[in-house]
């Protein structure tokens, strides 16, 4: 009898349809062209990091002046989980913070963010204190994981960020799951 | 197809190759982790996205190049399975391409070839946690060392060891009994 090793440890790899391979390098060249990047552009990626980050404070700021007023304060909330299909995961306290989008296979972002948000804690892609790479790939382990605490965001998804039960007030958002 | 040698200029030419060097790797280690055939193909194409995106902070491993990071995107897209894929095929559609039409008879050949083993593997790599299907596949499927797969997922050493023995003893007893109880034959 053939041992595990014997019998799949030189299995062939399943090739992919030569109209697959076609359309996937047309892919990646429509990235390449998207960047304006025929030749490397090292750092267009950065910049487009640095967009990305620019346009995040920016809603942050709005977020902070809406938040501000005392009416503002009062409609903050009333947010309320509505859409499940996606969450953000935040990488500080803060609405400008760099954030990733995440959805999960059964489909309930809300329920199931604390856990998924602490995969990128625990890889360190998010760390506090470090600036974050939207970018990062949260292939890591052993890295500290700080309270997280769901809130509710103006969009109606929810949103995980680093700090104790008081930052969705603080941050004038809802708390999730609402009481 | 021999893997690009490694360079700060990582233009479209390398990343031809690269894809065409591993893209049936990662899209078979995306079915032995029990991705739909469909979705593989998708998520193969956002693996290679992924790494066109960060590749001014990839550093190729001197020995095994840049199949760790595939493999470790891989993992990663297949814990994010449904928004990557769900990504990929806007991206893909948004493409000014004729609709590719496989040969179909081509196609149905080529997913026939060692399908049954694969999904033999498939379900005996199910058996395990997502850290040892990873490191089986990783070490005992890929050949990496231990070292590299630590390199790589910033584990220790001796952390990726430990995991590989016990994933292989609980796989090889899966195996076995497999092989009695006549599962998957």
């Amino acid at each position: 009898m053939n041992t595990f090793e014997e019998e799949f440890g030189n299995l062939p790899d399943q090739q992919l349809p030569a109209a697959t391979q076609d359309l996937h390098l047309a892919y990646l060249h429509s990235l390449a062209e998207q960047e304006g990047a025929p030749g490397t552009g090292v750092g267009t990626g950065a910049g487009r990091r640095r967009r990305k980050r620019r346009w995040l404070f920016v809603a942050g700021a709005v977020a902070v002046l809406v938040g501000g007023g005392a009416a503002g304060a009062a409609a903050a909330g009333f947010f309320r989980v509505t859409d499940t299909s996606t969450g953000f995961c935040y990488s500080a306290d803060s609405l400008g913070a760099v954030r990733v989008e995440y959805a999960t296979a059964d489909g309930n972002a809300a329920e199931n963010g604390l856990d998924v948000c602490a995969v990128y804690w625990r890889s360190g892609a998010f760390r506090e204190g470090v600036p974050a790479d939207p970018d990062a790939v949260p292939t890591g382990q052993g890295h500290p994981v700080p309270p997280l605490t769901a809130c509710a965001l103006e969009t109606g998804q929810v949103g995980v960020f680093p700090g104790d039960a008081a930052v969705c007030g603080r941050l004038g958002l809802g708390e999730y799951p609402d009481h | 197809m021999e893997e690009p040698a490694a360079s700060r200029e990582y233009d479209s030419a390398y990343f031809d190759q690269l894809y065409r060097t591993h893209a049936s790797t990662v899209f078979t280690h995306l079915l032995q982790r029990r991705v739909s055939w469909s979705d593989a193909q998708d998520l193969t194409a956002e693996v290679f996205a992924i790494t066109w995106r960060r590749r001014a902070t990839i550093q190729p491993h001197p020995e095994a190049g840049m199949l760790p990071w595939l493999l470790a995107t891989a993992n990663y897209v297949i814990a994010d399975r449904h928004r990557m894929a769900a990504r990929s095929r806007r991206a893909l559609g948004r493409l000014a391409l004729p609709v590719p039409v496989p040969d179909i008879a081509e196609d149905i050949a080529d997913q026939a070839h060692d399908v049954a083993r694969l999904e033999r593997l498939a379900e005996l790599l199910a058996t395990l946690t997502t850290a040892e299907q990873e490191v089986i596949q990783y070490c005992t499927l890929r050949g990496l060392a231990p070292s590299v797969v630590a390199e790589t997922t910033g584990e220790p050493v001796g952390t990726v060891r430990s995991r590989l023995s016990r994933a292989l003893t609980k796989i090889r007893t899966a195996y076995a009994t497999q092989g009695r109880s006549g599962v998957g034959e």
